[in-house]
């Protein structure tokens, strides 16, 4: 349908995936074993993360690798374990610090945004916070308005933290290991439902092949999850998956969809947003962040000053500015769902 | 060739499980060592690796309810 | 305990009748919770999904402080909150529909096994952590502001009181003389990790000395001895002396949550043995004041009520989805 040159995406160097396949969770398990192998400086701390092995398996295994020294559960205190996460970054050691919920963000956020996120900048660049802040994100499955949320926007909003969200156990892996690697504090933040965890609806997307050496995947670099020519749908986290679903349901109608998976959201990567977009014209944003004042409107404004006029259509399939609700009916009516994001991309090939 | 058992996780005779993934697929080949499946029963996972190498054959498929003990793959 | 005399065969009846209340009421949510979530088990399956903490073992704690509050006191609760609430005069039939999800439930189906508000007794709970304990003072203080003598009984686990809301609430709490009762739960393990593993005192008791405040520790899950804490407890707050901090050593008879296999837990071969209901049972049975077939006779009204709310939840509608967005504001719908 559209007529523009096809603008090609710049992709980062990125190993062969190989054949042995891992769900998310493992590979991000096996991210943070490898850096802690490799660095006597990289440390996990949670609560949950020793014996039980992370709520949502995180850190299944680490304990009896690593022992109680370098992977230490922490008492119902995130303000002080978060903080102490920061301190000891602070003087060299590489943290990698879970918050069991990202909803929890609320009993630490003054460590978070005032401490983690500034030092480096209020130091004039003379202090550093190497650390990895990671948290369970999203719903879908009745866990109810303080244990649903995804709140990367919120994190993205606030200077000072990288934000990535892998969607893939591809990616949680690199991502992980350039998160352990990176020199600025970042927050790595995996949705429940790409974890490949069979209690938790496992999505077929969420087990994929991933090389067994240490590599990493660029913080700041998107990733075209599928080209297409007439709509692109720009994305992440578990919603990516819902996308390739229904790009490869309506390929068969002659709908060609491309798939943008963010993978980073600070920074984000605008270029790779404006070359799809150029090309394709069509913007359909799936964010399962709340939709008011946050990632979806960012990336529409980022296509809109790059391409001014030049958009045929731009929407969201994003949570409207409700709580999360328990009753599965009325969850799944404000979840950016396969049917809404459907209906979305319908709409934006019909106009 | 080997066979793929559902191990046996717990006393009950009657008890039963899932195979939650299957990290491979019918016809794919495998090699000794690979993590080919990772199984759940009264609410605790457990990894199974490859024995052998070969082809797998997948005979029981993910979220159906299965007997410990019971075969769920072979090696071929 | 003296104070212990104080009660009567029916208080200790009423306080035995109230915990298998409970405990039939956990029953009945765990099987309703599992009926439909196998063979693999999902979470987000079934007639009540996502996350369920239940009580069981810790019915004394809610039984002992249900006995002293009357209609207009207050409670806040935390993400394992049915025992409190049943003790606390919740009507069970809104939440058990909450809990299945329905729009007869005391949140419409917006809130969950996690999130109950029930204004008519003033209950409330929180799914994080501590969080429930500074509304608490709120509450205290709009009854002391209103000149009554109401109270407002702040719950939360043993792992809680190492968050910092924990002590900001106590210090302010104490600093206005506010009628709240503090009252941890300490059921040995938060989550994965056990007390020893969290907290650097043996008793969060002693805490309570820092704020200045009474702090008391009941041991054995004992529900006379709590009855007699939380009676003194609550006649402080009442004559406006303030607040009182007491700790239960009570018991998580299952998992956390459903779908926890509590591979961590080594202590899990005692715990069936410490179960506080057919302790209690064989005391009264004991003292001479109640045979077996009263238990089963109290057994049996509790499933009766139980059932029926279970079934009032079942029977009920659920939300329309086109009304996700109402309740967001006061005016009902979304602008």
């Amino acid at each position: 349908m559209s007529t523009a040159p096809t603008t090609q995406i710049q992709l980062p160097l990125e190993p062969e995936a190989g054949r042995r396949k891992l769900s998310t969770a493992k590979a991000m398990v096996e991210a943070i074993a490898q850096q802690m192998h490799t660095d006597e400086k990289v440390f996990v701390m949670g609560e949950d993360v020793g014996a039980y092995g992370g709520i949502f398996s995180s850190t299944t295994g680490l304990l009896d690798e690593f022992g109680p020294e370098r992977v230490i559960d922490t008492p119902i205190s995130e303000t002080a374990f978060i903080g102490l996460g920061i301190g000891a970054a602070v003087e060299g050691m590489r943290p990698v610090v879970e918050l069991m919920f990202a909803d929890f963000f609320g009993v630490c956020m003054d460590q978070i945004y005032n401490h983690m996120a500034k030092i480096h900048y209020e130091s004039g660049g003379n202090v550093r916070v190497p650390m990895v802040l990671m948290s369970a994100a999203g719903g879908g499955y009745s866990d109810g308005a303080q244990h649903s949320q995804c709140l990367w926007g919120t994190f993205a909003h606030l200077p000072g933290m990288k934000v990535v969200v892998p969607s893939n156990p591809y990616d949680a892996k690199g991502l992980m290991t350039a998160a352990i690697r990176s020199d600025d504090p970042v927050i790595y933040l995996f949705h429940k439902g790409i974890m490949g965890l069979g209690w938790m609806k496992k999505n077929p997307r969420s087990i994929g092949a991933v090389p067994t050496d240490a590599y990493e995947v660029p913080i700041g670099k998107a990733r075209v999850a599928r080209e297409g020519k007439d709509v692109s749908i720009v994305t992440l986290s578990l919603s990516v998956h819902h996308s390739l679903d229904v790009a490869e349901k309506l390929a068969s109608e002659g709908i060609d969809v491309e798939v943008i998976d963010l993978r980073t959201v600070v920074p984000l990567d605008r270029e790779a947003i404006v070359a799809s977009v150029g090309k394709t014209r069509r913007l359909v944003v799936v964010d399962e962040d709340y939709q008011s004042f946050g990632l979806s409107g960012e990336v529409i404004a980022t296509a809109a000053e790059a391409l001014p006029g030049g958009l045929k259509h731009v929407s969201r399939v994003a949570v409207p500015d409700v709580p999360i609700p328990y009753a599965r009916d009325l969850e799944y009516s404000v979840l950016p769902t396969p049917a809404r994001i459907e209906a979305a991309v319908r709409q934006a090939v019909a106009g | 060739m080997s066979q793929i058992l559902f191990p046996v996780m717990t006393e009950d005779a009657e008890a039963k499980g899932v195979v939650v993934t299957w990290f491979f697929e019918d016809g794919e080949q495998v090699e000794v060592g690979d993590l080919i499946a990772e199984i759940a029963m009264d609410k605790v996972d457990r990894e199974i690796k490859a024995e052998d190498a070969g082809v797998l054959r997948v005979l029981v498929p993910e979220e159906e309810a299965v007997m410990q003990g019971a075969v769920i793959g072979r090696i071929e | 305990m003296t104070v212990q005399s104080a009660l009567s065969a029916t208080d200790r009846l009423n306080l035995l009748r109230m915990m298998v209340l409970i405990r039939t009421f956990e029953e009945a949510i765990l099987r309703e919770y599992h009926a439909d979530k196998s063979p693999g088990f999902d979470i987000g399956a079934g007639l009540v999904p996502g996350e369920m903490h239940l009580a069981a073992g810790q019915e004394p704690v809610a039984a002992g402080i249900g006995a002293h509050l009357s209609l207009g006191d207050a409670m806040t609760a935390t993400h394992r909150p049915h025992h409190l609430a049943i003790a606390h005069g919740v009507d069970m039939r809104k939440m058990a529909a909450e809990i299945f999800g329905r729009e007869t439930g005391l949140g419409r189906g917006r809130g969950g096994h996690m999130h109950l508000f029930d204004p008519e007794v003033h209950f409330s709970c929180s799914g994080i952590v501590a969080e429930g304990l500074p509304p608490a003072l709120g509450q205290a203080l709009a009854f002391q502001r209103a000149g009554t003598d109401k109270v407002a009984v702040a719950v939360a686990g043993e792992g809680a009181a190492n968050s910092g809301a924990f002590h900001e609430s106590l210090n302010l709490a104490a600093l206005w003389k506010l009628p709240v009762v503090f009252v941890i739960e300490d059921n040995d393990w938060g989550i994965s990790v056990p007390r020893s593993a969290s907290t650097s005192v043996p008793s969060n008791a002693v805490r309570a000395a820092s704020y200045g405040i009474p702090g008391t520790r009941v041991e054995d899950n004992a529900v006379e001895d709590i009855w007699a804490a939380v009676g003194e407890a609550v006649r402080r707050a009442r004559a406006g002396e303030g607040p009182s901090l007491i700790e239960v050593h009570t018991l998580r008879l299952w998992g956390h949550f459903e779908g926890d296999a509590q591979g961590y837990r080594g202590d899990l071969e005692g715990v069936p043995g410490r179960d506080p209901i057919p302790t209690y049972q064989k005391h009264l049975t004991d003292a001479g004041i109640l045979d077996d077939g009263a238990f089963t006779e109290m057994g049996a009204a509790a499933s009766a009520t139980v059932e029926e709310a279970i079934a009032f939840a079942k029977s009920s509608p659920l939300p329309d989805p086109a009304d996700a967005l109402k309740y967001v504001f006061t005016e009902g719908a979304q602008s």
